[in-house]
C-alpha cells in the first residue's frame, strides 16, 4: 500500500502548512465560539465545532507526517521501522481523515440547513465508515469531502450573491480554493500534485485570516 | 413586512444614533432615529445607562443622551461580529 505521497524536499513543508493551517482555522473557531457566546444562536456553535474539528485533524495530520518522515529520514529503513511507520500513519491518517469528515459534514448541514441529532449522528457515522473506506483507498477520503464541500462552495456563492461584500468574497474565495485542493488531492498518487493541492489548500486558508483580519480591522 | 428587530439590534441603532450625533440626542430624536417606541426606549435606555453604555447630559437645559467610550467599544465590536456573520451567512 502506498504510505507517503510527498517527494522529499516537499517533507517537513507540508507538515508546516499543516501547523499554519490548524492555527488559522482555531482562531476562527474562537471568533465564532466568541459569537455564539454573545448571541446564543446555535449555528455559531456549530460553525466553532467544524472549525475546532478542522484544527484537530491538520494537527494529527502534521504530528502522523513528522513522525513517519523522522522515522524514514533519521535511519536506514529497516522492516521494523517500515512496519511502524505504517502503524503510526495508518492510525494518524484515519483520525485525520475521520475529524476532517466530520468537519466538512457539520459545515454542508450547517449550509443545507440541516438540523437535529438523530441526522448529525447519522452523518457522524458516515464520516467513520468513510474515514475507514479512505484507509483503502485515500481517494475515496477527497471525493467525499469534495462532494461535501461542493454544497459548501454553493451556499457560500448564494451568500456573495446576496451581499456582495469582500469579506463574503474571502469566504467564498477560500473554500473554491479548499475544495479544489480536495479535488487536486483524488489524484494523490502524483507528487506534482500532492505538491501543488497542499499550496492550494493552504491559500485557502490564509485567506479565511485575510477575512478575520478584515472583520478585525473594523 | 419587516422582520421584529432583536434586542440586539434595537441597541445597536440606538448606539449608533447617538455615534453619529456626537453632541447627543434628545429621547425623541433617538426614538424617531432608531425606530422604536416610547416604551421601548424607555426599557432600554435604563438598561444602557446601567451598563454604562450611554450616559445622561444636556443641551439647552434639555435632556440628552450620549454614547460612552465603553458604548463605542461595543459598537464597534457588534458591527465586527456582524461583519463576520456576514461573511458566512449563516
Amino acid at each position: 500500500m502506498h504510505l507517503i505521497f510527498s517527494p522529499i524536499w516537499f517533507m517537513g513543508i507540508d507538515s508546516t502548512f499543516e501547523i499554519l493551517s490548524a492555527i488559522i482555522s482555531i482562531l476562527v473557531g474562537a471568533y465564532s465560539y466568541k459569537i455564539y457566546r454573545s448571541t446564543g444562536k446555535r449555528q455559531y456553535l456549530y460553525l466553532f465545532t467544524a472549525f475546532a474539528l478542522i484544527f484537530l485533524s491538520f494537527l494529527t495530520r502534521a504530528v502522523t507526517d513528522i513522525m513517519a518522515y523522522n522515522l524514514l529520514l533519521e535511519q536506514m529503513p529497516t522492516i521494523n521501522t517500515i512496519v511502524n511507520v505504517q502503524y503510526v500513519y495508518l492510525a494518524g491518517i484515519y483520525f485525520y481523515q475521520f475529524l476532517m469528515l466530520s468537519s466538512c459534514m457539520t459545515l454542508a448541514a450547517l449550509a443545507l440547513k440541516i438540523k437535529g441529532r438523530k441526522i448529525m449522528s447519522l452523518l457522524t457515522f458516515f464520516s467513520l465508515m468513510f474515514a475507514i473506506a479512505g484507509l483503502y483507498n485515500y481517494s475515496i477520503f477527497h471525493i467525499v469531502t469534495s462532494a461535501l464541500l461542493f454544497y459548501v462552495v454553493l451556499h457560500f456563492y448564494g451568500n456573495y450573491s446576496e451581499k456582495k461584500t469582500c469579506n463574503a468574497l474571502m469566504v467564498l474565495g477560500a473554500f473554491v480554493t479548499i475544495f479544489a485542493s480536495h479535488v487536486i488531492f483524488i489524484f494523490i498518487d502524483n507528487p506534482m500534485l500532492y505538491v501543488f493541492g497542499h499550496f492550494l489548500q493552504f491559500a485557502g486558508y490564509l485567506m479565511l485570516l485575510v477575512n478575520l483580519l478584515l472583520v478585525r480591522r473594523t | 413586512m419587516n422582520k421584529r428587530r432583536e434586542k440586539k439590534e434595537v441597541v445597536y441603532d440606538m448606539l449608533e444614533a447617538l455615534w453619529a450625533s456626537k453632541s447627543g440626542l434628545k429621547p425623541t430624536h433617538l426614538i424617531y432615529k432608531s425606530n422604536i417606541s416610547h416604551v421601548r426606549l424607555k426599557k432600554h435606555i435604563d438598561e444602557l445607562l446601567e451598563k454604562g453604555l450611554v450616559k445622561e447630559g444636556s443641551s439647552d437645559g434639555k435632556p440628552v443622551y450620549l454614547i460612552t467610550e465603553k458604548g463605542v467599544g461595543f459598537l464597534k465590536e457588534y458591527e465586527r461580529m456582524r461583519k463576520f456573520v456576514d461573511s458566512f451567512g449563516i
